[in-house]
């Protein structure tokens, strides 16, 4: 970014916005030329001759999300859950949580807490390392 | 003007414009593009949208993250003095920061502007709209979840730096990557945060 030349915080916020507006109007208008754009054009293509792919996904094993109705066991969020007990989740003791609405203080502070939670953060690199150690074949090669 | 940062007076003989009117068509070109715009296009993805985001980034090995998120510092050159102190750097400069969350094609979803240049990562978080969204529990959405190593998780994630806090929201890199996996982990992950860097570079 340039530097500003304007002599109020409005002004330099106005532009500041009116720059990121016309640098996403100019995304929207050459993305196709962008090598990113090809690449998931070819996992997709790729993806579909070899009949992979789930709800939204290509390029991988498994779906990229699922979309259902929310947690079922406790908290905003909740907890991470595995797989193989995916099923019971809502009998871990959370049950009075599940009927928290939506707003009140005690939802936003759990919503707080669980964003700001420092163990849950190494347990996701732990198992982001994992995953990507899993499959740094296919994932490192466009970084090579 | 906007792109290059030229002073108003610079342009006024090749543009045949006086000072006073090449300043009030940018004020009124800015303040267009900010009111017409603005809603439209500096607001949250929407459902579809992340979806497509999600997708993206699954592809790229990082499943359920939503972009990269970075803050940049915009130098002010005609500051007020009586600012001054707010808005020094740690450079010795005055500026604002610019934080900011974007895709793989720089495509911004998240921009917010005006905090003082004192600020860290950590101080500009507290105060981003993103981020009280997040304590409120309005964002990023609770009916989407996505698995990684066996777990499901609905807690959508961005990438960011070291700069960041330690909160289950970002996926920093390791601190100390010492074995292959980890140096692995640090590598595609800097990979994708690289994102918000490209953007800051290509930006006008």
């Amino acid at each position: 970014m340039r530097p500003a030349r304007f002599t109020s915080v409005f002004r330099l916020i106005n532009t500041g916005k009116a720059a990121a507006i016309l640098h996403k109007m100019a995304i929207e208008c050459t993305r196709e030329d962008f090598v990113a754009q090809q690449r998931m054009q070819e996992q997709r293509s790729a993806a579909r001759n070899e009949a992979i792919g789930g709800q939204g996904a290509f390029g991988g094993d498994q779906a990229a999300f699922f979309v259902d109705d929310g947690p079922s066991g406790g908290g905003v969020w909740g907890p991470p859950v595995s797989i193989e007990t995916d099923g019971q989740s809502s009998s871990n003791g959370h049950e009075a949580e599940q009927d928290m609405a939506v707003g009140s203080l005690r939802y936003t502070d759990g919503a707080e807490c669980e964003a700001r939670d420092t163990d849950a953060h190494f347990a996701l690199l732990h198992d982001l390392s994992e995953h990507l150690y899993a499959n740094r074949g296919p994932l490192l090669v466009p970084y090579l | 003007m906007l792109g290059h940062g030229e002073p108003y007076d610079r342009p006024d003989e090749y543009c045949r414009l006086s000072r006073s009117t090449i300043t009030e068509a940018t004020r009124r070109l800015t303040e267009f593009i900010v009111n017409k715009w603005e809603p439209t296009n500096l607001r949250r993805p929407t459902e579809e949208e992340l979806k497509h985001i999600l997708t993206r980034n699954a592809a790229r090995g990082m499943p359920g993250w939503n972009g990269a998120i970075d803050c940049t510092h915009w130098q002010w050159q005609k500051f007020l003095r009586a600012l001054a102190g707010q808005y020094h750097d740690r450079k010795g400069k005055r500026s604002v920061v610019i934080e900011s969350v974007c895709d793989e094609d720089t495509y911004i979803w998240h921009f917010f502007i005006g905090a003082p240049g004192s600020y860290n990562d950590t101080n500009v978080l507290a105060s981003s709209p993103q981020m009280l969204d997040v304590n409120a529990g309005v964002w990023p959405p609770r009916n989407i979840s996505y698995t990684l190593n066996g777990r499901t998780r609905r807690l959508l994630c961005y990438t960011a730096d070291r700069g960041y806090p330690r909160y289950a929201l970002f996926a920093a890199p390791h601190p100390i990557p010492d074995t292959r996996k980890l140096a692995d982990h640090n590598c595609l992950q800097e990979a994708v945060r690289k994102d918000a860097e490209r953007l800051y570079a290509v930006m006008p």
